[in-house]
């Protein structure tokens, strides 16, 4: 039954809308409110503590902000995080270089695992001198976009959770699942894929699997202006988020801004168009950016990156050319000549980068990892003084913060 | 839930003639209505067993509501995390189980603990677990909370395995285990909580 | 969204603008530091090294720094046999030079001063640095571990550290 087979309600038809005048809430007398000034705090009130975390779900993990309240509004912030330290560097003292590549999917930011993994062997194959055969690279960026896809969702998709939107979250989960399903064909698992190796990639598309990509991805591509009904365009959703937490250039230049986040305040800056690594001066993309670094503009950033990634995916699969995708003579357990290399990367979370210190043996003598995450919420602070709590969460959700990257 | 057992087990025992179908064990211990002129009323004619009556301790009854209505607190730790929200969200959906995702210890049966405890953060899995009000259930998701995972070597700051803090009561493994498998200890859960599951279970 | 242009930011950099990036800087760092500077080599991955003693160091960052080298990568440190060596890198938005900075650090004297006032993002790497190899930095805000629990005993980056064999246990246990 529509709203038209319902009886007419009297008090709507009596002004044409709205309640009539002299019923509902307008009509309060005077007398019965509360004055104004009863609801100010004395002069004495101090500010007071209110602790979020660990375990808070506003926080994407583990990551613990001790909040100091002045009313509603946030006057102090301080984050302390490392409840997700596993130990990373330590351990990839006493793995081979080959093995390394498990523990930097897993122990990094686990949502865009294969960049994780990119970013080691960039810097690996600097270490080492090794060229990447043509398929492959074609092949890790495909592979690498679609994480971006997934991990974009996932993150615009939890920002929908936080502010109360919870059926944008199943949306986006369920664009994202298909898109899983296509990694997962490739490289047989669904999160942790240990798909990149030293010199290239170890499995090869399997028969069609490109057609399904294109197809999958366009699936999701057309899907999005209906997100865009459901949240972006929400009315609600602006109101959440136009005018919180803006950030200038310069200030986002002096507090270190990575990847969306920087790119909301305007500043075009991708490391895969400014500093192209792999072979991403071939494709031709946009960057989005934003004008005030608000959090509408964050989330805009990267719901407008999904459709440059499919479009570099689309790219990439035209041009994808037959031949090897590993190179060859890789050694077993590599000895790179004593030295160090350092590898960056546009993560969806930003700029990543990996240092290696090798002395000459099996083992990495050093592996420095340089998470986006990590700068991003060092600089949580300076964006969410001023605002209040309930926007905290939300300027949390947009900075995105992935705390295997955060705390390593 | 142990008394059910015993006697359903008589029953398929004593049945070896192989005339008289042995009675399903869910029948008695799902609660079904028994009919009449079914065997069991022979053997429990004793037991007031009359037309339409359910056939249950109250124990039994309990356990088994409690475990179709596994409330389940939201503690995301690592990449384990990841898998356990996708299998709370569209396409797997947990919520068809009776789990629901709740904000809080203080309403919620079930700790997935899902990823790496370290021992900064593990005074903070069994503070949590110790706000869940009694009776509470634990799984331990993924391989660093079974056992330590990758980082049982040369990690410094993992816990080897989230059972050196909490009682854990099923354990899945995977790295990270794939939602299918969560829902599968899910269920194992289930079968634990209503006494039906094998093992060593308390 | 229409984006606000900033200058020098977002252009593409003219060929060789990088390499002329490079020689004004490794010749204003001759300049400007003098025998500071022990020596500068160009690493594997196209980034200019400076090599100054420990005791240039704050002075080397400063240059960097006045170089308009404005984005901060990472701070950190290797643990060598017989000493300490601490690495800063960092590069610029607009010449997209990479410029590195390494020090030595003797293993018995390890009080360097602090960054935090040249990068914002120095803070935390430093606090991280502390946390994980036990360097002092001389007049961080507020120097205190970072990533393990504060009670912790030992820099676990350390070679030495022989504790993750069998590691002690916090009291909660
Ligand atoms: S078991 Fe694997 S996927 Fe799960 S938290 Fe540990 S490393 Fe991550």
């Amino acid at each position: 039954m529509t709203r038209d087979h319902l009886p007419p309600d009297p008090a709507r038809t009596a002004t044409g809308a709205g309640p009539p005048a002299g019923t509902g809430p307008a009509s309060i007398a005077p007398e019965h409110l509360i004055p104004e000034g009863e609801y100010a705090a004395p002069e004495d009130v101090q500010d007071f503590l209110i602790n979020i975390g660990p375990h808070h779900p506003g926080t994407h993990g583990v990551m613990r902000m001790v909040t100091r309240l002045d009313g509603e509004k946030v006057a102090g912030l301080d984050v302390r995080i490392g409840y997700m330290h596993r130990s990373l560097e330590k351990i990839v003292e006493n793995r081979s270089y080959h093995q390394v590549i498990a523990f930097t999917d897993r122990t990094t930011d686990y949502l865009a695992a294969m960049h994780n993994d990119w970013v080691y062997c960039l810097a690996a194959e600097k270490l080492m001198g090794i060229e990447v055969p043509e398929r492959a690279e074609h092949l890790r960026v495909i592979t690498g976009e679609i994480n971006r896809i997934t991990s974009h969702l996932m993150s615009v998709g939890a920002l929908g959770l936080d502010s109360g939107a919870t059926s944008y979250f199943l949306w986006c989960f369920n664009a994202r699942e298909r898109l899983v399903q296509l990694l997962e064909e490739i490289s047989g698992a669904r999160l942790t894929y240990v798909y990149l190796r030293l010199g290239g990639v170890i499995y090869d598309a399997p028969p069609g699997w490109t057609d399904r990509v294109r197809e999958g991805v366009r699936g999701v591509i057309d899907e999005l202006p209906s997100y865009r009904t459901l949240f972006h365009d929400n009315y609600i959703w602006h109101e959440r988020s136009k005018g919180i937490s803006t950030l200038s250039h310069d200030e986002a230049m002096r507090i270190g801004a990575q990847g969306p986040v920087l790119r909301s305040t305007g500043i075009r800056w991708d490391l895969r168009r400014d500093m192209p690594y792999s072979i991403y001066d071939r494709f031709d993309f946009d960057i989005p950016v934003g004008t005030t670094g608000d959090v509408y503009d964050r989330t805009e950033v990267r719901f407008q990156e999904i459709v440059e990634s499919a479009k570099i995916i689309h790219q990439a699969i035209e041009d994808m050319p037959a031949g090897p995708i590993l190179a060859k003579r890789v050694p077993r357990l590599p000895t790179p000549d004593p030295g160090e290399a350092y590898a960056r990367l546009e993560s969806p979370r930003g700029e990543i980068g990996c240092y290696l210190v090798s002395d000459g043996g099996m083992k990495p003598y050093r592996m420095k990892w340089r998470g986006a995450s990590f700068h991003n919420v060092a600089m949580l602070p300076a964006l969410s003084v001023g605002y209040t709590l309930s926007d905290l969460i939300n300027i949390v959700g947009t900075i995105d913060p992935v705390m295997g990257d955060v705390d390593r | 839930m142990a008394h059910g057992q015993g006697r359903v087990r008589q029953i398929a025992d004593s049945d070896t003639d192989g005339n008289a179908p042995t009675p399903p064990r869910r029948w008695i211990d799902h609660g079904a209505i028994v009919p009449l002129n079914h065997p069991e009323h022979r053997e429990f004619g004793p037991l007031l067993v009359a037309p339409g009556a359910v056939l249950h301790s109250a124990q039994q009854m309990i356990s088994w509501a409690r475990s179709h209505s596994l409330w389940q607190m939201m503690f995301g730790l690592a990449c384990c995390a990841i898998e356990m929200m996708a299998a709370n969200a569209s396409h797997y959906d947990l919520d068809r189980f009776g789990v629901m995702p709740r904000g809080s210890p203080r309403q919620s049966d079930l700790l997935i603990v899902s990823g790496t405890v370290t021992y900064k953060v593990a005074p903070m899995v069994e503070r949590v677990y110790y706000q869940m009000p009694e009776p509470r259930w634990v799984i331990a998701m993924g391989d660093c909370a079974t056992a330590g995972s990758l980082y049982y070597h040369d990690g410094y700051s993992v816990v080897k395995g989230v059972d050196q803090v909490i009682p854990v009561d099923v354990y899945v493994s995977g790295c990270p285990p794939r939602p299918e498998a969560l829902i599968d200890g899910i269920l194992e859960l289930e079968r634990v909580i209503r006494g039906e599951a094998e093992g060593d279970h308390p | 969204m229409s984006a606000v242009p900033v200058p020098g930011i977002g252009s593409k950099p003219a060929v060789g603008a990088r390499e002329e990036a490079r020689h004004a800087f490794v010749a204003a760092a001759r300049d400007r530091l003098g025998a500071a500077l022990v020596g500068y080599h160009d690493s594997r991955d196209g980034a200019v090294c400076l090599i100054t003693p420990a005791s240039g160091y704050r002075a080397a960052a400063e240059f960097i720094r006045s170089q308009g080298i404005d984005r901060f990568d990472f701070l950190t440190c290797v643990d060598w046999p017989a000493h300490f060596t601490l690495t800063l890198q960092a590069y610029s938005f607009e010449t997209k030079l990479v410029t590195r900075l390494s020090i030595r650090i003797p293993r018995d004297d390890f009080a360097v001063p602090t960054i935090t006032d040249l990068w914002f993002l120095a803070d935390w790497e430093e606090r991280e640095v502390f946390d994980l190899f036990g360097l002092n930095f001389a007049g961080h805000p507020d120097l205190k571990r970072i990533l393990n629990p504060e009670t912790w005993v030992g820099h676990p980056l350390r070679k030495d550290y022989a504790d993750h064999v069998d590691i002690k246990r916090p009291e909660y246990f």
